[in-house]
Parts: C-alpha cells; structure tokens; sequence
C-alpha cells in the first residue's frame, strides 16, 4: 500500500520533472546552452530513470538510459550542443512524457525504438547491451534446501589487509569489516604492527596496523571479495585460498593478542598519535583498542593531520556560499484554497453591507466609525488581492506545452517553425489557466496549419525558412491579454469570403471590412470537413474556440495583414471569482455589466434613437447605427417603452467585435462584485451569466453581454448611418 | 537505540522509497532535499549513517561528501552514495571525496539495508 503511495508520488514529481526538461531544452533552443541548464535538464531525466527503476518501469529506463547518456554529451561539452540536436532532444522529451504516461496508466508501451536510435546515432552513442537491473523482486528462498550444504564444502582463507590512511578518512572502520567476515565463517584475526614504526619515526599519514585473518567458511572467495569491496582502493587486500584439511592454527590468535594488547607501553595522554589502551574485555573492543593504539581514531578525525583542517573547505564556509534562489513552496489542496477565495467573497459582501449601514446611519467619514470602516476596506481588499495571488499562476506551464504542439503540427505538415515566448511569467488565476490550454492548442494549431507557408512558399516570399509563432502574455488594465502572432500568409481574404458566403454565413450582398472578414473564421460553421486537415481539424473549428475563450468571461479575435502574418488576440479577466461590474438600475432591478465590455456611457437623447422595421430600435453612435437592448423590457422586468428621452446607454461591445447599446434607467456604480455562478445555485438562465449578491443584501443579476448582442445582432445587423435618417 | 540514517536525495520518490525501506527495518530516518539541507540536518540530527544521492541542485552529492569530510562532523561518520551512476569515474570521484561506499539504484531493499548494516556502528 506504501509502494502505491510512492509510486503516486513518483508520477507526480514526474509530471514536474518533465516540466523542468522541456523549460530547460526550450531555454537552451532560445538562449544557448549554459552549464546551470543543462545540469537541471540532466537531473530531470536522471530522477525519472532513478524512480523508474525502482518501480521496474524497464522501457521508461531504458529509454531515460539513452536520453541521459545524449544529454551527457551535452554536460561534458556545451559546444556539442546545436540546434537540431536540441530539436531532437525536444522531441525525445516528447516521447519520454509519451512513455511516462504509458507507464502511468498501465497502457499500450509506447515504441521509441525509432528515436532512441536516432539518440544514439547523433550523439554517437555507443549502443549499450541491456543491462539486466532486476529491481524489487524478491525470490523466495526456502532455507531447508540450503541447510544440506552448510557442513560440508568449507572454504579456508587467508586474508591480508593493510589499510591505508584513506580507509580511515572515508569512514571506515576495519572493525566492521572484521564483523562481517565473522558473519561469513570462523574468524581469526591476526594483527601485524610490524608497519608501526616506534614512536620517534612514527607517521601519522602511513603507519597503521594490518591484519591477517583466516576465515573458514562455506562462502566463495568473490562473496569474501564481496566484503572489502568499497575499500579496495583504500587498501593492500591479498585473498589467498588455502587447501581445507590443512586446518593448521594461526599462530597469534585473537587472545594472544589480547594479552599483547596489555603489554604495549603507556603513553602520554596528550599524544595526538596515541592514546592509552582501555581494559579490554573482549575480541571486538580490542581491536577498537587497537586502532586508537594505532591512531585510527585521530587520523580519521581528519584534525591531527597537519596542514588538513586548514586546506579544506570548512562547512561554514559551504553553508555561506550563495544558494540559488529557490522559491519555497508548500502544496496546498486547492479546495482548501477555493473555499478561502469563497469565503473572501463573502467578506467583501459582508463589508459593503456594513458601509452600506454606516453611511445610512450619517457617520461621517471622518468620525471615529467612517476612519475604522475605512481601514476596514482597505485591509478587505488586501486581503482579497492576496487571496488571489495564492491562485495566480504564471502562465508558462501552459505556453511550454505549446512549444511541443509547434512541433507536432511541424512534422505533420512538413513545415517549420519555432515558438517564441514572452510575458511567460504572467500571472493568472488558476482557474483561466486550466481552461485556456484546449483553446490555445487549437489556435496554435491552426497558425502553424493555415498561417505558416510550406517552406517552399515562404523561401519565395524572400522569408526564412522557418516561421514564427510568437506567443506573448500581458496584463491589461485588470485583464490578461494574450496573443498568438506568425509571421505566415496572414488570412486569404478573398477566400475567407467566397467560403463565408457559399456557406450562407454572410449574404453575397454584405459589405464587410477587412476586420470583419477576418474574423469570420470565428463564424459558426464556418470551418467544415473539406478543409479540415489532419492537424487543426480535430473535430472543433474556431467558433468552438471562440466559445470556450467566451465561456472564462474572456474574447478573441484575429487581425491580419495579407503576406505578413496574422495576430490573434486574447483577452481574460484575471479570474473567474470576481468581476469589476457596472451597478445599472433599471425597472426598479438592479443589474451588473462587466465593464470589460463597456466601451462608453451616452445620455439617452430621443433624437439619437431610430426604428427600424416594425419593433427594432436602433441607436446611432456617431456614423453608425446600433441595436438597442432596453434592458428591462428584454429580461421581462417592465414593458417596452414608447418613449426614448430619458435613460442611459451603456455602448457594450461583444468579443467579435459586435456592438448594441443597452438601455438603463441609471447608473449606480462601478464596483467588484464576487461571482454567484447560476447553474451551480439554480440553472442556467438565458441572457444572464451569473449573480452577485450586493452590499443591502439583495440579489443582482450579471448580464451575459456576448450572448445578448450576438443575438441582437443577428436580429438587426448593424449598419452604416442612412443618409435620410442621419 | 536504533541508528539514525540521514538520506539526503532530491527526488521525493527517492526518499520515500529510503525511508520506507529503511524505517522498515529498523532504523531512525532523517530526509534532506539536496547537499545544504543534508549539512543542515547533519547538524540538527547527528545520524550514524549517511545515504546521499549524486545529483542535486544547489549543492551535488560530491561536494556534500567533500564539505562533511572537511571537518567539524563525526569524521568516521559513513557516507554510501546512492546513484544510478554505477561506472568506475563516479564511484573513483565519489571515493575521492570520501565516500565510505555505494548503493547503485534502482536498489534492491535488502542490499540496501545490508550496506546500512555494513557501515552502522
């Protein structure tokens, strides 16, 4: 149950660690390789071989294998790095997420038998036998079959070990070397001082005591090899096998040794070499006794060494050396965190009821009650910016793994192109952030697919070979922006039209800028299954991206310029938990309009307003006319009104670009408003997006703008100011 | 008393699986994230035993090794070395700079706690 645990944890770290490769490469394909990068790039792909192994994930370590060992070529020398070896490095990080996944989900093992030899071939790697690690798997011996041999077969050693100062300095200790000889077999350990010189010619660094042992066991000589194993460059190790039979007996054994051991002069106490032998009871603590006799104990301290504290670095030294700056971090479950920003909203509700209290109760704001109240705001919306920083992310996550749609949709089409970063640090809420990976795949999709020419075009257009994407992330009075800019064709306009009108999406007869051209991509129904490509056409067109960007409160659209590319822009709110609302008023209901979509506020003048047929309204708006949305009568709150002089007009403009004026008796004001959402509270409600409860109390309802005016939009399509009217 | 094994790994699979590993058998486990948090914890914890992996961020598995063996530690404290690396130059270096011995991952628990057992006091 642990292991599943572990192993939890292991995809976990693995999902960042793959983060951490394909931002490292990415950082090496724009800025050059530098040995920090390429270090942790190097880590990345080491730590998810190390997990795999544990878990016996053969293919993932085998593959990691060979990506570390392409990767190391790299580590030893920056300058073997190159473009397209970091461009098939990219592409191994690709297939190594590809075989993570698999591994994770248990499924259909992915074949990178392809790229792997590609690794090896570029970075002249020599391919290696397959090492057989055999990781966790636990043979079960039963002891009874192995009983039968234990008195018969012994094998006789004679060993000779001579320790060299090194053994002692890397924390060794032949006493438990001699412990587990003990466990293998019969033990007689023999000690040699004839290396010890006498105390004037004593050398602290050379002199120490060796040792002979016999050891009868039933072992082989590789498993008494076995045991000097990490010592044997710390040391002079002979293992002689002797004939069994000839059992002779060593002749010093460990208890002449210990009568021996009492014998040896007494020494001054202050002796760095020497120390005075204890009493010595048994086998083992003699030969403790004898490595202090022999100033084992101070030579491996290091500090009777002349000249050794000094020459290396002490940990102080280390400790002050300057650290990377890590950011530290505490995973927090993010419900945890949703229920703090859910609570945060009620605060803020709860703060505007009571400045709602205050100023009724005539408090001036200078009393005592209007300063506290005052504060109290302040430190409210601290508190709530604060709140929504712990959900605010930089967008990077999401933009690097667009580096690897670029290069999918590459290989696919055959073109070439490279992505370019900027504002990657950019904050946003979480919750935009998730939805905006799917949307953002699609128009990066789509600008390699449809903006970027083949590489033949774009060599006769007088362009480099390879195209460029170049996402780029800002913020924008309280809203994220993002674009998405190639420097490709730009949009066949004529051929967006004659499209638009074969598909009834416009009529042949309209007359549309350049800017609403483009945007007709965004049309319903406007992509279909005979341009649809392998690559963007998956089912979705961008009217389904348009939606999705819509439904985080957020609009898109492309401008383009015919043979130098084409931008799409982005803008989001910041989150998806508040909104800076415009508090209308209107049949005696109060209603809030985002402001991100409002473009400006007109006094009703009945002169400016205009019928068109038997019941559409119109506004004109300097040279155009608008539809009008009374709001009132529109949401069924009062009748339509016969009189136009008296109001205000909020002009509010939709995502593509589409304009109405809505109608209101007032404005109240502008203020946050924390999202209600309806469909989780009630149900969805035409022409509302969501609720907000205000500082009385009461309810008011957020108007969906994109939805009204693409609806009034459609009814009376905007048109340019008539001249008998106008 | 049980000995205390510091085991110093920048992947936290790494040091669950040690510590899962390790407490099973017996022994106190103290987790360090890379080299300067193991010389933090050296100090905090005095363990018996030190397990370190080679490659960690801020401060590698080497220089964590050179910086304990440089003084002001237990100098007969045993440090193995845990590293998928198994070729000789790393083992060499590790060596160099005073390791008393090696595990080579993926390991096998009970090597893994039979290295432990060679080293503990």
């Amino acid at each position: 149950m642990q292991l599943d645990s572990i192993r939890e944890t292991y995809f976990a770290e693995c999902v960042d660690q793959l983060a951490e490769l394909e931002t490292g490469l990415f950082t090496i394909s724009s800025d050059g390789p530098d040995i920090e990068t390429v270090n942790s790039v190097f880590r990345a792909v080491h730590s998810i071989k190390g997990g795999a192994g544990a878990f016996a994930l053969d293919k993932l370590v085998s593959f990691a294998h060979v990506f570390e060992n392409a990767l190391d070529v790299i580590r030893n020398d920056l300058s073997q790095s190159s473009e397209s070896r970091i461009d098939l490095l990219l592409r191994s990080a690709d297939v190594l997420t590809d075989i993570v996944q698999a591994a994770k989900d248990d499924s259909e093992p992915v074949d990178f038998t392809e790229i792997a030899a590609e690794l090896e071939k570029e970075f002249n790697l020599e391919a290696e036998p397959e090492e057989e690690e055999v990781a966790f798997d636990v043979v079960p011996i039963s002891l009874d079959d192995l009983e039968i041999e234990v008195e018969e077969n012994k094998n006789r050693f004679e060993i000779s070990f001579a320790p060299k100062q090194e053994l002692y300095l890397n924390g060794h200790d032949p006493q438990k070397i001699f412990r587990e000889l003990m466990d293998l077999g019969e033990c007689t350990i023999t000690p040699d001082d004839s290396r010890v010189a006498g105390l004037e010619r004593h050398d602290l660094a050379n002199d120490h005591l060796s040792w002979t042992i016999t050891l009868e066991t039933t072992s082989l000589e590789n498993e008494v090899q076995a045991v000097f194993e990490w010592v044997l460059d710390a040391c002079e190790l002979d293992i002689k096998e002797i004939e069994t039979g000839s059992a002779a007996d060593a002749d010093f054994s460990i208890d002449d040794f210990l009568d021996d051991v009492s014998d040896l002069p007494e020494v001054e106490e202050d002796d760095p070499g020497l120390a005075p032998a204890p009493e010595l009871d048994e086998g083992v603590s003699a030969i403790e006794a004898i490595s202090e006799v022999a100033g084992i104990d101070d030579l491996s301290s290091g500090e009777a060494l002349a000249g050794k504290p000094e020459a290396a670095p002490s940990p102080k030294a280390a400790e002050t050396k300057e650290k990377p700056k890590t950011s530290k971090s505490i995973r927090v479950d993010s419900e945890k965190v949703d229920r703090l920003i859910n609570l945060m909203g009620e605060m803020v509700i709860s703060q505007s009821m009571l400045t709602l209290q205050v100023n009724e109760a005539g408090f001036a704001s200078a009393s005592p009650t209007g300063l506290a109240l005052n504060e109290l705001q302040t430190l409210t919306r601290e508190i709530q910016s604060s709140v929504m920083s712990i959900r605010a992310q930089p967008i990077k996550p999401v933009f690097m793994r667009m580096s690897r749609v670029v290069r999918e949709v590459c290989s696919a089409t055959g073109k070439k192109a490279h992505l370019v970063l900027e504002g990657e640090h950019t904050e946003v809420d979480t919750t935009v952030i998730e939805g905006l990976s799917d949307p953002l795949t699609h128009m990066i999709r789509n600008s390699v697919d449809h903006g970027i020419e083949s590489i033949e075009d774009r060599v006769a257009a007088g362009k480099p070979e390879a195209g460029e994407i170049k996402l780029v992330a800002s913020h924008s009075s309280g809203k994220i922006v993002i674009e998405i800019h190639d420097d490709g064709g730009g949009i066949n306009r004529d051929k967006v039209l004659s499209l638009a009108i074969d598909k009834g999406i416009v009529s042949p007869e309209a007359k549309l800028s350049d800017e609403e051209i483009d945007n007709l991509i965004f049309a319903p129904g406007f992509s279909t299954a005979d341009e649809i490509t392998d690559v963007s056409g998956r089912g979705v067109g961008m009217d389904v991206v348009r939606q999705s960007i819509q439904g985080l409160g957020g609009r898109v659209n492309i401008s383009s310029i015919p043979g130098k590319g084409s931008v799409f822009t982005m803008s989001l709110p910041l989150t998806l938990a508040i909104l800076d609302g415009m508090l209308v008023k209107t049949a005696d209901q109060m209603f809030v309009i985002p402001v991100s979509s409002m473009i400006e506020t007109i006094r009703l003048k009945s002169a400016d307003v205009f019928q068109i047929g038997d019941q559409h309204m119109v506004f004109k708006l300097r040279n155009q006319l608008i539809p009008i949305v009374d709001v009132g009568p529109e949401l069924g709150f009062a009748d339509k009104r016969t009189q136009y002089d008296e109001g205000t007009v909020l002009v509010v403009e939709s995502g593509n670009n589409s304009m109405s004026a809505f109608l209101v008796d007032s404005i109240v004001g502008q203020q946050q408003v924390v999202i209600k959402s309806m469909e989780s509270n009630y149900a969805r409600i035409p022409s509302i997006a969501a609720a907000t409860i205000l500082g009385n109390g009461r309810i008011a309802l957020i108007l969906d703008v994109e939805e009204i005016v693409s609806r009034k939009v459609r009814e009376v399509p905007p048109q340019p100011v008539l001249d008998e009217i106008a | 008393m049980s000995a205390t094994v510091l085991t110093v790994d920048d992947s936290k699979t790494m040091r669950q699986m040690l510590s899962m590993c390790l407490s099973g058998a017996g022994f106190n486990v103290v987790t360090a994230e890379d080299g300067a948090d193991g010389i933090e914890k050296l100090k905090e914890s005095e363990p018996d035993v030190v397990i370190t992996d080679i490659n960690m961020p801020i401060m590698d598995g080497f220089e964590f090794i050179e910086t304990v063996r440089g003084g002001g530690f237990n100098a007969r404290l045993p440090i193995l070395v845990l590293t998928t690396e198994s070729d000789a130059a790393k083992k060499a270096r590790a060596r160099d700079a005073g390791a008393t011995g090696w595990i080579v991952k993926p390991f096998d628990p009970e090597k893994l706690i039979s290295a432990v057992n060679r080293v503990a006091p």
